[in-house]
């Protein structure tokens, strides 16, 4: 199926729109010119939302073409940047997008854009089944237990997933393809460099302001989960966990746990605070988890001390 | 280990890697990594040989203590770690007795008092002389390592039902367990991560027992119990092995106080997929059911090393290669022969001439090809065919007695 203009513009993070913009070969100058306006325009808002500066929306305002190409100038002003952080947002955000733009989507689109990331899925009438290895790759940062492999029906190497949870896989797979991304840009009009540094400030004054707040001697495992974390790096499940029952055992509050977490990447604050109460033992089982030991740690493999002589061992 | 004990080692090892090396087999080794510990110095990694029978000279002319490869492919095996361009890695499970606790455990943990220096072969918390503190030793039996061929048989069904990996490789380890390797285009790739997740639902971790997805899954509470949908046979995964698990629990006679005849009839029906799934249960008999599955789940996980599985970089014994610390071959395996395999006597190497040994501490009893030896006690002066003292001296308890040249 030739991918159309209307699903590229929904959609311009796949193959066919890697595939489709290489054979549009437009300069980056040319978007300079008054007709492109709406290119330069939209991209900036796509930025802004990614950023937080502006409240997200799939509104769209712009024609098709335009609706495409602001996507990848908005992913260019970002790899001009150079900043990690503001990488992961973009993805976060692009992946959000996915999620709001496919809502309703018939299962054939679904599985088309399942090939353009190559997903292994298989459909047997209504049934949908997820090859393990695109499963597990996919599900990498899921903390919810009942997207734990342990959780699911693996036959013979296919796991059963529901057509919403294909979309929640696929803006991972989104996700996955920006954050992936090494390429360089080296130039951008004036105006253009201009916003993306002002972004990118952005970025960082908020994270920076987050630093200050958790200060003083954490053990090397937590601290080096709270660094990842505030380089906006995706964390495990059992990284999250560590931190958390860490901080509260400091008796760090609910409140300023949460406000460490929103410098990760797929930050949901009603998620994040729900899954902090839930381990402070606030909601849900109603058990206050306390932090795991070396032993769990080590075996989690979050132990960055390799010679057995950390000074906070057994220390809890 | 002591110097003087090297010698009928070397001589041992020497011989075996003459006779023998054309068995030695690393599939692809052009896109491996190999390591040795040869018997003085220290571990050499980044080795490279192009072809099987390159390794073969090397190992009959400088005859190594350990050798490894990497479980990975490179591009280029002998650049340091991070140059090396990975392409990809096989799956590998590593099994070890020792961190299964068999039962025969307590019956072959030879110790030493720190005091009086009073020792024995069978486990004792304190010197039962003068109540000091004891240093004691792990020891292995073939119970112990039929406990871990269980375990590796549990892998094995996991990584084929539930992953459909179907070319998996097994070996002997050596030592006291098993090594478990799927070879497959499509595990190729997998970073550690995704390894590690693997490995934790081989062991059985994470799995929710009962809960809105759990394996015994609850729907709603009703006044005195609540509805729920049981596994079955039928399903698969973890909630297929617990269904088999119930019913072997059932059948076998297995009594669960609160669980009344009319309702294990019933449950039989669902477990196995004859009735509906869904049923309701009485609070107090859910609870023994719950009890059931998670000692259920407690036992079918898998009992393995993750930090093996999870290691893209690792590297394992060469198949058909001497173990360093036991001298025991590295056996490859049919699926079949892993239940009921037996190492003292099908991995010994038999080496007979005799050898003089000085037992350094207490040996508990112990077969080697159907002959059994000891116990011996420390300062025990005995004679022994070379693959017992060889045995013997790399696992640390004798050394090589030798006649003074002075
Ligand atoms: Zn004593
Ligand atoms: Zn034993």
């Amino acid at each position: 199926m030739a991918a159309n203009i209307e699903f590229l513009a929904k959609y311009p993070f796949t193959k066919s729109g890697v595939s489709f913009l290489r054979k549009l070969k437009v300069p980056l100058e040319e978007l300079l010119q008054p007709e492109r306006r709406a290119v330069l325009n939209a991209a900036v808002v796509r930025l802004e939302q990614a950023a937080g500066i502006k409240p997200r929306s799939v509104k769209r305002a712009v024609d098709y073409l335009s609706e495409f190409l602001s996507a990848y100038v908005a992913l260019w002003m970002v790899l001009y940047t150079k900043n990690r952080l503001l990488k992961e947002r973009l993805a976060d955000y692009e992946s959000w997008r996915f999620l709001a733009s496919s809502t309703g989507e018939p299962p054939d689109v679904l599985l088309q854009l399942a090939k353009e990331y190559d997903i292994r899925v298989a459909r047997e009438e209504d049934e949908l089944q997820m090859h393990f290895t695109s499963y597990l790759r996919l599900t990498r940062r899921f903390s919810a237990p009942e997207w734990r492999l342990g959780n699911r029906e693996p036959r013979k190497g296919w796991v059963r997933i529901s057509w919403r949870e294909l979309r929640r896989l696929l803006s991972e797979a989104v996700r996955l393809w920006i954050v992936s991304i090494e390429r360089e840009v080296e130039w951008l009009p004036e105006e253009l460099r201009v916003k993306a540094d002002k972004v990118k400030e952005h970025v960082e004054r908020t994270v920076k302001a987050k630093t200050l707040k958790t200060r003083g001697q954490l053990p090397p495992c937590v601290e080096e989960i709270k660094q990842a974390i505030l380089r906006g790096e995706a964390v495990s499940h059992q990284a999250r966990f560590t931190l958390t029952t860490y901080m509260l055992s400091r008796g760090a509050t609910v409140e300023e746990i949460v406000e460490l977490f929103t410098s990760v990447s797929d930050y949901n604050p009603s998620i994040t605070e729900y899954q902090v109460m839930h381990i402070a033992g606030l909601k849900g089982s109603r058990i206050r988890y306390r932090p795991p030991s070396c032993k769990k740690i080590k075996l989690w493999g979050l132990c960055p001390i390799k010679d057995g002589l950390c000074r906070f061992k057994g220390a809890q | 280990m002591q110097v003087q004990g090297r010698t009928v080692v070397q001589m041992m090892f020497t011989k075996y890697y003459e006779k023998f090396s054309r068995i030695i087999y690393v599939e692809r080794i052009d896109a491996r990594e190999i390591g040795i510990v040869p018997f003085s110095g220290s571990m050499s990694r980044h080795m490279w040989f192009k072809e099987i029978s390159s390794f073969r000279k090397f190992l009959r002319e400088e005859t190594p203590l350990h050798c490894y490869y990497s479980v990975a492919y490179y591009r280029d095996p002998s650049a340091r770690m991070g140059e090396k361009g990975w392409i990809g890695a096989d799956l590998v499970f590593d099994i070890d007795a020792d961190h299964i606790n068999a039962p025969c455990r307590p019956e072959h943990t030879p110790w030493r008092c720190k005091s009086c220096k009073e020792e024995g072969t069978k486990e004792v918390e304190a010197c039962p002389v003068c109540g000091g503190e004891v240093d004691s030793r792990k020891w292995f039996c073939s119970s112990c390592i039929k406990a871990a061929a269980k375990e590796a048989v549990k892998v094995i069904d996991v990584l084929r039902e539930d992953f459909g990996l179907d070319d998996i490789r097994v070996s002997f380890s050596g030592n006291r367990g098993f090594h478990i390797r799927a070879v497959s285009d499509e595990i190729l790739q997998l970073g550690g991560h995704e390894r590690r997740e693997i490995g934790a639902y081989v062991m059985g971790e994470g799995v929710e027992i009962f809960g809105k997805r759990g394996i015994i899954q609850h729907i709603r509470n009703v006044r005195g119990g609540a509805w729920v949908r049981m596994p079955t046979v039928r399903d698969g995964g973890w909630k297929r092995r617990i269904a088999e698990y119930l019913l072997r629990a059932i059948e076998e006679g297995e009594i669960f106080h609160g669980v009344g005849e009319e309702l294990k009839r019933n449950l039989k029906l669902a477990l196995s997929g004859e009735a509906k799934p869904h049923m309701l249960v009485g609070t107090k008999a859910l609870r023994r059911i719950i009890k059931l599955a998670e000692r259920g789940l407690a036992e079918l996980g898998g009992k393995i090393d993750i930090v093996v599985t999870e290691d893209i970089h690792r590297l394992i014994r060469v198949v058909n290669s001497l173990h360093g610390g036991t001298g025991f071959r590295v056996v490859p395996l049919l699926e079949a022969e892993v239940a009921s395999f037996d190492p003292f006597s099908q991995a010994v190497v038999p080496f007979n001439e005799a050898v003089r040994i000085v037992v350094q501490y207490p040996v508990p009893r112990f077969q080697l090809l159907k002959k059994s030896y000891g116990p011996y006690h420390s300062g025990e002066e005995v004679e022994l065919p070379t693959h017992a003292a060889v045995y013997l001296i790399l696992r640390g308890m004798a050394v090589e007695k030798r006649e003074s040249i002075e």
